[in-house]
C-alpha cells in the first residue's frame, strides 16, 4: 500500500534536476532553509501547495482534502500504524511521512499522496527540486 | 415435484426451534451427578434462582408455570413440525435450534451448563436430525470456557453431517470481536460450520443489560431495542479482525432486524476512513466485511410502509444479497412464507436468493446435504 510511486528529490542532490524528464513547469517555492519537520503553504498560480521537510527531503502535496475540502496542509505531521496481517498486530511506521487532514482525521501519506484507508483516493503531489539553495516545485 | 434441477429453487428455512417434550428426555444424554440440578435446580442455580429481572412477557405461553432453564415454545416432535410446518410449506431444509439453550453461556457457572450443552447436541442429533434428512442442527455451547466450547464445537459436527451451524446468543459479558472466542471461530470454519448468533439472552444472567443506556421494563421495549446489541457485535466482529484471522468465517444474524444495516455501515465506512490507525488490520472498508462475512434472517424484518423504500436501502449497501428466509417458528411472531414481508415484497430477482443462495453461501454442510437432496431431473 506505501509503494512510492512519486519520489522527491534528496535535499543534498540539489543539482540533479536532470534525473527527471524536463518539467512543463517549475514555480518557485522560496528559500531551501527549512528546518526538519517544517512546512510552508505556497500559492503556485491559484493552487495552494503544502511544501515539507522530512528527513533532509522536500515533499509538495495539495493542500486541499479531497474529502470535504480541509486545508490538508494545515494537519498533523505524524506517522502510522503500518497496515497489517493480524489483529493485533501494531506497527509504528512513516514517521513524519502522515499527513491527517484537520477535520476528520483522514491519513496521506506524503509521498505518494494516497489516503492510508483507501489507496484508491489520491491528493496530487509535486516533485520538489533544490537549486541554489532556492526551492522549485515541478508543476 | 418434478422439475429439473437447474430451475429448482430450494427451499429453505433458517430459523426453527425445537425442544423435548419431558426435561426427564434430556436425561440419557446427560451425565448422571447432573441429573438433579437439571430436574429440580431448573435455573441459573442450583437453587433454581434466575439472576436477572424477569421481563413480563404476555406472549410467553410458559408465564406461569415453573421456570425451565431451556425449552419452552419450541416444536416438540419430528412428525408434527413436518405436517404443521414443512410440508404445508414444501421446505427443503429447516435449520433447527432449541431456542432457549443459548442461555447456557449467561449461566455463572463453567461446568454444568457445558454439559447441558453437550448433552443437548446428542439429543439434537438423535432426535431430531436421525428423523428426518430436511433436518440441520445447530451446535450450542457454553462460551464461558472457549477451549472447551471448541471441543464440542468438533465433537458435534464430526458427530452428525447435517450440523450446520454454532448457535450463540447475543446477551453476553464480552462482545464476540473479543478473542476470547477465537477457539470457538477456529473450530467452526475447521468444520464447515457457520457461526449463529440469535437475539436473546440481552440481560439474562452474566451477560449486560439489554440495551446501554439500562433496563426496558416491558417486551415491547426490549424487542424493537434488540437491534443495539447485535450491531455491538457486528462492530466489534470486523473492527478487532475477527475475519483477518478468520477469512472463512460465517455470521447469520437472527431476529436482529436488518434495514439499519446500511445506515450504520455508512458511519462505520465513515469513521474507518478516519481512524484505521487503531484497526491496521483492516485493509478494506467495514462495510466490504460485512457483506462478505454476514447474512440475515428475515424475520423481524423492519416493514417499511412502502417496501420499495426497504429495498432501496437495503440495495444501497448491497443488504438486498445479505438476507435469508427464516421463520422462528413456532414461535408467537413466527412468520410464514405467505406472512413473510421480505418473501412477499422482495423484487422478483431475489427470490430465488432470499430463499435458498444467500443461506447456502454460509452453509458449506447445507450445500453439500442439498445437493444430495435435489430433485433431479425426472420428466
Amino acid at each position: 500500500m506505501n509503494q512510492p510511486e512519486i519520489s522527491a528529490v534528496p535535499a543534498s542532490a540539489s543539482t540533479s534536476v536532470s534525473a527527471s524528464p524536463t518539467p512543463a513547469f517549475r514555480h518557485a517555492a522560496g528559500p531551501a532553509d527549512m528546518k526538519e519537520g517544517e512546512r510552508r503553504i505556497v500559492m503556485a498560480g491559484n493552487i495552494s501547495i503544502g511544501i515539507f521537510r522530512v528527513r533532509d527531503r522536500y515533499y509538495a502535496i495539495r493542500n486541499h482534502c479531497p474529502h470535504e475540502g480541509a486545508e490538508l496542509c494545515r494537519g498533523r505531521l505524524t506517522g502510522t500504524m503500518l497496515p497489517a496481517t493480524q489483529p493485533r498486530q501494531y506497527e509504528w511506521g512513516r514517521d513524519n511521512m502522515i499527513l491527517r487532514c484537520p477535520w476528520h482525521q483522514w491519513e496521506f501519506d506524503l509521498e505518494t499522496g494516497r489516503h492510508v484507508a483507501n489507496p484508491r483516493l489520491r491528493v496530487r503531489t509535486w516533485r520538489v527540486v533544490e537549486e541554489n539553495c532556492q526551492l522549485f516545485l515541478e508543476i | 415435484m418434478i422439475t429439473t434441477q437447474a430451475s429448482y429453487t430450494q427451499r429453505i428455512d433458517a430459523d426453527v426451534h425445537v425442544r423435548w417434550q419431558q426435561d426427564s428426555d434430556l436425561l440419557p444424554c446427560l451425565p448422571r451427578g447432573w441429573h438433579e440440578r437439571w430436574l429440580h435446580g431448573a435455573g441459573h442455580t442450583q437453587a433454581g434462582v434466575r439472576i436477572q429481572p424477569k421481563l413480563y412477557d404476555p406472549c410467553d405461553t410458559n408465564n406461569g408455570s415453573p421456570v425451565r432453564t431451556v425449552g419452552a415454545q419450541a416444536a416438540d416432535d419430528p412428525a408434527s413440525l413436518i405436517r404443521d410446518w414443512l410440508e404445508p410449506h414444501t421446505l427443503d431444509a429447516a435449520l433447527l435450534s432449541v431456542y432457549d439453550a443459548p442461555i447456557l453461556s449467561t449461566f455463572g457457572d463453567i461446568v454444568y451448563p457445558m454439559e447441558v450443552a453437550r448433552a443437548i447436541n446428542r439429543w439434537l442429533a438423535d432426535t431430531w436430525l436421525e428423523a428426518d434428512p430436511r433436518f440441520h442442527g445447530s451446535i450450542v455451547v457454553a462460551t464461558q470456557d472457549p477451549e472447551e466450547a471448541a471441543a464440542e464445537v468438533r465433537r458435534a459436527a464430526a458427530s452428525h453431517p447435517r450440523m450446520v451451524q454454532v448457535m450463540l446468543p447475543a446477551g453476553t459479558q464480552f462482545s464476540y470481536g473479543h478473542r476470547r472466542y477465537y477457539p470457538i471461530y477456529k473450530a467452526a470454519v475447521d468444520c464447515g460450520l457457520a457461526i449463529a448468533i440469535h437475539a436473546g439472552t440481552e440481560g439474562v444472567g452474566t451477560s449486560h443489560p439489554p440495551t446501554p443506556c439500562g433496563w426496558p421494563g416491558t417486551l415491547a421495549e426490549l424487542g424493537v431495542s434488540r437491534s443495539t446489541t447485535f450491531l455491538g457485535h457486528l462492530t466489534s466482529l470486523v473492527t478487532e479482525g475477527a475475519f483477518v484471522q478468520f477469512p472463512e468465517l460465517k455470521i447469520a444474524a437472527f431476529e436482529t432486524g436488518i434495514a439499519w444495516l446500511p445506515t450504520y455501515l455508512w458511519r462505520f465506512d465513515k469513521n474507518y476512513k478516519g481512524l484505521r490507525s487503531e484497526c491496521p488490520w483492516l485493509t478494506e472498508l467495514p462495510s466490504a466485511h460485512v457483506r462478505k462475512h454476514f447474512r440475515f434472517g428475515s424475520q423481524g424484518a423492519e416493514p417499511a410502509p412502502d417496501p420499495a423504500q426497504f429495498w432501496r436501502l437495503l440495495r444501497s449497501t448491497g443488504g438486498d444479497d445479505m438476507v435469508m428466509y427464516s421463520s422462528n417458528a413456532p414461535r408467537w411472531d413466527a412468520e410464514a412464507p405467505d406472512d413473510s414481508y421480505v418473501l412477499t415484497s422482495c423484487p422478483s430477482d431475489k427470490r430465488e436468493r432470499i430463499w435458498s443462495s444467500t443461506a447456502l453461501e454460509i452453509y458449506p454442510r447445507l450445500s453439500k446435504a442439498s445437493a444430495a437432496l435435489s430433485p433431479t431431473c425426472s420428466s
